[in-house]
């Protein structure tokens, strides 16, 4: 069991279940905007909280209702509940959108998203649209009258953008510019080159240097690019978005690539030899402890985890 | 990443090499089964490492079962749980079809869900239950259960408090 929230995440969940009401007065709404802009801190407890919140709607609410139900007996469940159900979970989000985007201190706050090695975050634009942000990710937000913009030095964002049809979405890097066609997708900067992959709708991918090398990309394909080269369409890898909720989904992986995968959400060196390096992984591994990870591929291939010291852990051969 | 203190290897093998026969034993004899003991076996002791600390001696077999009855019940829990979820797909209209990967999120959420929540009064546990996935405001589950608004917030911040603890934020 963890321990007690500290107090920063005891006033998020408090006002977390004032908003939850399905009947927030403007005065709530008002006052819950204090706060959240009052400290960073407060903003930062609120983020986590909105990410239980994420992980809790995982499953559709008619799942969850009967799944969470189970030992109930079924004539307690009257299915008016499903209909009236339907008409509150919209009133709620609803209610928060327009929250959401009727806060401009927020640019401020925002003009600098990060997160550190292992951590993930999930944060709102002013506009609605949704950001999440993988290990070790650096971007700053431009919003003006004309486009939505945001400049990704490193990491990984995946956007579902907000509507907004008369300013366009943006997401630049050194290598390019990816245009959101209304979507969602992500975007990676690696070491060698940029890759964008498209969930839903389309984007456009401008290298850098070639303006006239525009490709567009539809639901279900990913380019990689860099300054004056575009490669693709290729097919896009849906397991790929697994970070946002904190796991790692594998299917026939070479090993090395999985130890390369997991050693961006950790501090530290983590190697893989190259004797092992072909080894074929697949699972679902949580993301929040990769040590326990390394320790459960140990136990089904034939690999030892050497730890050196808590920063620099080699996986080789048993 | 949150700093993990491995407990003293030296001593977690001597944990090993006194009670790991035991401990198997006592599990096969409960599950019936010698593949999953040695699984849930292993897991005791991997818990007991990465728990950074190992037991006084004579409290070592009790603190073994402690978590060796943990993992016991979690297991259970997530086959319940996953059973639940595998009948209640047949009943979904026939458009929903959850991929593997998407199947496998779901049910890890539930199942840290239900753990959560299995510590809570019933009446805390079906207000979350009505809020979260029903969809009624609190007004409607006063109404339906019978309790005040103040009530269902006390309820509300009680449940909500509990799954944080387990689907918190990774920032901790």
């Amino acid at each position: 069991m963890k321990a007690a929230p500290s107090a920063a995440d005891a006033a998020a969940l408090e006002w977390q279940v004032t908003l939850w009401s399905g009947e927030v007065t403007p005065q709530e709404q008002d006052a819950f905007e204090r706060w959240r802009t009052a400290k960073p801190e407060h903003e930062r407890a609120w983020q986590r909280v909105q990410q239980m919140g994420q992980r809790l709607h995982a499953a559709p609410g008619g799942v969850a209702s009967s799944v969470l139900r189970r030992g109930v007996g079924p004539d307690r469940v009257p299915t008016r509940r499903k209909v009236l159900g339907g008409l509150g979970l919209l009133a709620a989000t609803g209610g928060l959108a327009s929250l959401t985007m009727d806060t401009p201190p927020w640019r401020t706050a925002l003009a600098d998203l990060r997160t550190g090695p292992g951590e993930r975050r999930h944060v709102s634009l002013p506009d609605g649209t949704r950001v999440a942000l993988n290990s070790g990710t650096a971007a700053d937000v431009h919003f003006d009258a004309r486009e939505r913009r945001l400049r990704l030095h490193a990491g990984e964002l995946l956007v579902t953008t907000a509507h907004d049809t008369s300013r366009p979405f943006v997401v630049e890097t050194r290598e390019g510019r990816v245009r959101a066609l209304g979507t969602r997708f992500s975007v990676r900067r690696t070491a060698e080159a940029a890759i964008a992959q498209v969930f839903e709708g389309a984007v456009e991918v401008t290298p850098d240097g070639l303006p006239a090398a525009v490709l567009r990309l539809s639901a279900g394909q990913q380019a990689r690019f860099t300054a004056g080269h575009v490669d693709g369409p290729h097919a896009a890898d849906p397991l790929s978005t697994a970070w946002e909720r904190g796991l790692l989904v594998v299917q026939r992986w070479r090993l090395a690539d999985v130890v390369a995968e997991l050693s961006r959400h950790r501090g530290g060196v983590l190697r893989c030899d190259p004797a092992v390096a072909d080894l074929v992984v697949s699972g679902v591994y949580p993301l929040d402890d990769t040590d326990g990870v390394l320790a459960s591929l140990a136990r089904v291939l034939p690999i030892h985890v050497q730890h050196t010291s808590r920063y620099w852990v080699t996986v080789g051969a048993r | 990443m949150p700093a993990v203190e491995l407990a003293p290897p030296h001593e977690v093998h001597s944990l090993y090499s006194h009670h790991h026969g035991w401990l198997f034993g006592w599990l096969r004899k409960r599950l019936g089964c010698s593949d999953n003991a040695a699984d849930l076996a292993h897991d005791t002791y991997m818990r007991v490492l990465v728990s950074g600390r190992t037991p006084p001696p004579d409290q070592s077999r009790a603190h073994l079962m402690q978590i060796a009855k943990g993992l016991v019940v979690d297991q259970h829990r997530r086959r319940v749980i996953e059973q639940a979820y595998l009948e209640t797909l047949v009943h979904q209209p026939p458009g929903f079809a959850p991929s593997v990967e998407e199947r496998a999120l779901v049910l890890e959420a539930l199942t840290r869900i239900d753990a959560a929540l299995d510590a809570l009064a019933p009446k805390v546990r079906e207000t979350f239950l009505l809020s979260q996935f029903d969809g009624l405001t609190y007004s409607a589950i006063a109404g339906q259960l019978g309790i005040a608004v103040a009530t269902v917030r006390k309820h509300m911040l009680k449940a909500a408090t509990a799954c944080f603890a387990v689907l918190g934020g990774d920032t901790h």
